[in-house]
Formats: C-alpha cells, structure tokens, sequence
C-alpha cells in the first residue's frame, strides 16, 4: 500500500512538471506541431472504443462466484457476534449457532487426557459438560462462532478441531490456519456517492473466525489436561 | 463591408467545429491516461486482511478510480493547454471576439468531459473482463451485470459532471496565468497556503464542509445542480478575466 502510494506521489511530481512544461511550451506562438496525422489519430481512438465496447460484451459472460450473501445491513443494530459464544459457557446452546465437525466415542474408564497433537500453541476454546448419567459416551461438537467481512458469510469455512481417542488420551488436532483469497468488485466513487452504503461501515464487521469445542462427558469421568496452555471451561462452574 | 453578416451562433458553431476536429490530439493523450490508468489498476484499489489462528481472509477490491481521477487531471491540463497562447491564436482564423472564443472553448470541454466521463466508466468492464480471462481472477460480485449498468449510468453522469468541474477549474487556472504570469507561482501557494491555515487555525469543520459540499453529496439531482453552478461561475469569470487579455 505504501508502495502504491510513493507511486502516485510521484505520478503527481510528474504530472505537475509536465504541466510547467506545457504552460511554457504552449506560451510561445508557434504552430503546434501534430504527433499523428488524422487518419492515424482516428484509428487509435476507435480501437480503444471498440476495446471497451468488447469489454463490456466479456463481462456479461464472467460468472460470479457463487458465495453466501447475507444482507447484513438489515440486522446491523442487534447483531452481536459474540453473544451467542457467551451462553455456550452457561450451557445455553443457541440454536441459531452453526455447527462443525462432531465426534462420538465410547468410553468406559474414570479418568481421560486430554492433549493437543500440535507443538505450538493451542488457541481453541474447550467447553465442557457433565452429563446427569455415566452412559459411557464423550460427544464432541465443533460450534463456529458467525463471521462476516464485508457482507460476506464466512463462518461455515471455519475449520473444525479433530479429535481422535488413543488408549486414554484424547488427541486434539488443530487444524491449519485456512487462507481465503477474494477480489470483489468495488462500486466507484462517482457511484457509490449516490448509493446509500459506505463501503468502508461493513468491512471487517462481525469479524471472529473462531470456533469453540464442546464436549459432553459422562458424570464420573474426570478430565485431565496435560498441557498447560488448553483451558477447559466447564459448564456452570 | 461583407455582404454576409456573420450571427455570433454561427461564429460559435463554426469555432466549435473546427476546434472539434483540431484539437484531436487531446483525445490522444486521454486514451494513452486512461491505458495507463487501466495497467495500474490490475493491482486493486485497496485491500484489506482479517486474521485469526484459524483463519486468515484477504479482500482484494477492484475498481476503476484511479481511471477516473486521471481523466480529472486530463480535463484539468487540457483545459489550462486551450488557455495558451498557442491555442489561443486559432481562434482569430475566423472573426470573433473573446466571448465567442471562451463559449466555443467551453462547449468543446463539455464534449472533451462527456467523452472522457463515458470512456472512464467503460473502462470498468474492460478492468474485469481483463482481470478474468487473462488474470484467472475469480470475482464476488453483490450484484447483478444488469443492476450494475443501471448504476454505471449514475457513474457515468457524475464522471462527466467531475471532469466537466476540473476542466472549468484548469480553465480559470489557464486564464489567471495567461493574464499574469506571476500567477504560475501565486496560485498552488495560495492553494496550499489555504490549507496550511486551515490546518493551523484548526478550522477542520470547514474542510470537513468543503470537502463534502461535493463529494459526499448523496443526491444526484443537487449535485449536478452545485457542479454545474460552479461551472458557470468559474466559466463567467474566466470569460470576464480574458477580456483583459492583450490582442494578437
């Protein structure tokens, strides 16, 4: 971007200085000289109107890509994307939520370990809930939290924990940080100027990308983690 | 005495006419901006990045601005360029008078800046479609082909309105110039002597207010309206400052 901006810096400097040039220049009172002759001059501009007219033929045939577009302007006032996340940790699972990966296990000792199969720093959020009854199930389930930028949904390409149990661990796979490259279209100035919206309000707004894991055990099963960086929140405690 | 009486009408569209077909070369260099304008803005307006552990989302936004405010800058040089000396003295090929000569100057820069507006919109699809088939860009669009043409007319109408505005702008620069060469200097220190005192004064309501006056004006209708107004003042003195001017 800066680099953008040194180039228009010196577009300007350059402008600028062919402008002196042309006020003197254009002062004396010699003919001017012609650079083509007309017919020359005809051919250039027609070609470059012709460019144009098969530029807008082309782009009646380019297909958009077909992405999930939420009107977002519409709940503006009471969209709050972390408000939801928040009655996860009372136990309160909205319904509106979007759900990822789940995971079932059967398991029937008193204690499990919990572990992460990643050297680096485990980021996700553990949410855990005892069940009212040892039925000798661990359920997990992937809940991604909303994520919009620029009107664009992008909470269902959140990428979802694995989870593998081994012996008396249970393997937590965090997957790799998931790269999304776009180009949008852009409405100019001298449109957006009398199209209502700013393009700059929705931009990055609603923006979390994270999702939270939360596994339901059995009663009496105790977890154990054996990494101090995994923070397991238990429900209603 | 001429048997023929010439009607100052006639003197205009004759000007206007011959200024039409010889002043060709302007749109030369328009086309040359507007190519340049194009190249550079394969590379997208502005683009931003959002990122979490899980997620890293680039937006890259691409749009023909920078055509635009090139054709801005086109209309300015060409306008001060018709103020010359050099193309001045065409105008004494036929009999006229300075007023003839500063209409018929003004309605070839109506035309240069309806040109140069169409042109600077179009270029938009030229942009994609580029973009697309050479490019391999994939694209988000929130709208339709169809609902983006309607308001490629909007943008076309206002385009024409802001290169018609700094063409009058360039037109006044030219004439101050031509009438006193100290004006080279007096006028951009004036201009940036101006903001300096904003600045210092802390008067940024007024700038806020300059600025939106005609950019963030969000009614078509009342924009045409200011920018035409400006036109016509900035035209009228520009007209009653070359009267000064000496003769051939």
């Amino acid at each position: 971007m800066s680099s953008m901006v040194a180039f228009l810096n010196i577009t300007i400097f350059i402008i600028i200085l062919f402008l002196s040039f042309h006020l003197i220049k254009g002062n004396t009172a010699k003919p001017r000289k012609k650079i083509f002759k007309v017919k020359i001059l005809h051919t250039i501009l027609f070609s470059y109107v012709f460019l144009l007219l098969v530029g807008i033929i082309l782009y009646a045939f380019i297909p958009s890509e077909k992405y999930e577009y939420m009107e977002f302007k519409e709940n503006h006032e009471s969209y709050q994307p972390n408000t939801s996340f928040d009655a996860i940790y009372e136990g309160m699972i909205d319904k509106n939520i979007k759900i990822g990966d789940k995971f079932t296990f059967n398991y029937t000792d008193d204690t499990l370990e919990v572990s992460a199969n990643k050297d680096e720093e485990f980021s996700l959020t553990i949410v855990v809930e005892k069940k009212d009854t040892n039925d000798e199930v661990i359920e997990l389930t992937n809940y991604l939290n909303t994520t919009i930028v620029d009107n664009i949904d992008f909470t269902e390409t959140i990428p979802s924990v694995d989870a593998k149990i081994s012996g008396n661990t249970l393997i937590l796979q965090e997957p790799d940080t998931v790269e999304i490259t776009i180009s949008k279209l852009k409405k100019e100035f001298t449109i957006s100027q009398f199209t209502s919206e700013s393009h700059m309000d929705n931009i990055g707004h609603g923006f979390n990308g994270e999702s939270l894991l939360y596994i339901k055990i059995p009663k009496d099963l105790e977890l154990i983690s054996s990494m101090n960086d995994i923070y397991i929140h238990y429900v209603n405690e | 005495m001429f048997l023929a009486k010439p009607t100052t009408v006639s003197v205009i569209k004759k000007q206007y006419k011959y200024k039409s077909k010889a002043y060709l070369d302007v749109y030369f260099s328009l086309v040359v901006l507007q190519v340049i304008s194009i190249l550079l803005s394969f590379a997208g307006a502005n683009s931003m990045g959002v990122g979490t552990p899980t997620m890293n989302i680039n937006i890259t936004y691409f749009s023909v601005d920078i055509v635009i405010v090139f054709t801005m800058i086109w209309g300015f040089i060409t306008a001060i360029q018709l103020t010359t000396k050099n193309y001045r003295n065409d105008d004494f090929s036929f009999v006229t008078n300075r007023v003839n000569s500063n209409i018929s100057n003004g309605l070839f820069l109506l035309t240069a800046s309806i040109i140069a507006g169409i042109t600077a919109m179009l270029s938009t699809f030229l942009q994609k479609s580029v973009l697309y088939y050479i490019g391999g860009t994939n694209f988000i669009a929130d709208m339709s082909l169809f609902d983006y043409a309607k308001q490629i007319i909007i943008g076309i109408g206002s385009g024409i309105l802001y290169v018609l505005l700094f063409c009058a702008l360039g037109y006044v620069v030219g004439t101050l110039v031509q009438l006193h060469k100290s004006f080279t200097f007096i006028i951009p220190a004036s201009f940036f002597g101006i903001l300096f005192i904003i600045e210092s004064l802390g008067l940024y309501d007024l700038r806020t207010y300059l600025f939106e006056f005609l950019f963030s004006e969000p009614s078509f209708v009342i924009f045409t309206l200011k920018i035409l107004s400006i036109v016509a003042v900035v035209f009228t003195c520009a007209t009653l400052m070359s009267n000064k001017l000496e003769v051939r």
